[in-house]
């Protein structure tokens, strides 16, 4: 579908929802790779804290 | 929030889907509406249902500062974190809103103008926040101390709040050419009070959802500082 003469409303119109759509969707998704991050992060600190005391005592998550 | 609201444990899981549910739901509400109840508009035909998404934007854009500024003014008073929390993730929103209003309005622009951009009064007013939501989180990337950087956000904010009334009344202080208030149809002002409201809804779960995050990467910081002490 070309941009060009009598289309271009719709175009405009288009452009305009998927814009927002997808700005929306790749804040979401970012959102989603930061929170594994952190869960990579907090994994790594319970495997740290699990080598460093004895076996006999539980692994309090920080979240 | 979903904590707060839903009952632990059994009915926990279900309500807070519902509660996560809820904003979606709205929007896809707002979205049919927008397309499929909204009458085609006389003068512009199909492309002024770009309206529709771009006051709901340009609404959550003003709120957004409003929310920055207040929840940074908070802490300026009590000095807790938490409140920062709030503003770094209510300025992040705020900015997306802000572009989000410069896109669509520049779309429509095109079309109802002929340019897809213009310095009149509104359009203006409206790219000073966008600039101040960018000086703020420029701000916040560039300090490390964490006062610091609530501190000087807190100020950027309040500050920016000033363009507030500048960017409402805009088209009535000054002669431009944005719309005052168009005429709209009782079903046109129904779908766009559906759409704003769904978008403030949607805007506010991520809002929330963000501030748990910011929230757990502090606590994070800390415990890992902790462990490598």
């Amino acid at each position: 579908m070309s941009c060009g003469g009598k289309e271009s409303l719709l175009c405009a119109l288009i452009t305009a929802y998927v814009a927002v759509w997808l700005s929306v969707s790749l804040y979401v998704a970012w959102l989603g790779v930061r929170q594994r991050q952190l869960d990579a992060r907090l994994n790594a600190l319970a495997s740290q804290i699990e080598q460093r005391t004895p076996t006999n005592t539980s692994v309090a998550h920080a979240a | 929030m979903a904590d707060r609201i839903c009952a632990p444990p059994s009915e926990g899981m279900r309500c807070h889907m519902l509660i996560m549910a809820a904003p979606a739901i709205l929007l896809t509400a707002a979205f049919l509406a927008i397309f499929f109840v909204a009458p085609t508009e006389r003068t512009m035909g199909e492309v002024q249902r770009i309206v529709y998404v771009h006051v709901s934007v340009a609404w959550l854009g003003l709120l957004g500062i409003v929310i920055t500024a207040g929840t940074g003014l908070i802490y300026l008073i009590r000095r807790e974190l938490a409140w920062d929390d709030w503003s770094q993730s209510a300025g992040e929103l705020g900015w997306l809103a802000s572009t989000l209003t410069l896109v669509t309005g520049s779309l429509w622009a095109r079309e109802a103008w002929g340019t897809w951009w213009t310095w009149e009064p509104r359009l203006t007013t409206m790219f000073i926040l966008w600039l101040i939501y960018s000086g703020y989180l420029i701000v916040r990337a560039s300090q490390n101390d964490p006062h610091r950087r609530a501190r000087l956000s807190a100020v950027l904010a309040i500050v920016g709040m000033l363009d507030v009334p500048p960017v409402v009344m805009a088209t009535r202080w000054f002669r431009g050419m944005h719309p005052v208030a168009p005429q709209m149809e009782p079903v046109m002002r129904g779908v766009l009070l559906l759409s704003a409201v769904s978008f403030v809804a949607f805007f506010g779960l991520l809002l929330v959802l963000r501030r748990k995050q910011i929230r757990l990467e502090h606590a994070i910081a800390t415990l890992e500082q902790a462990v490598v002490a």
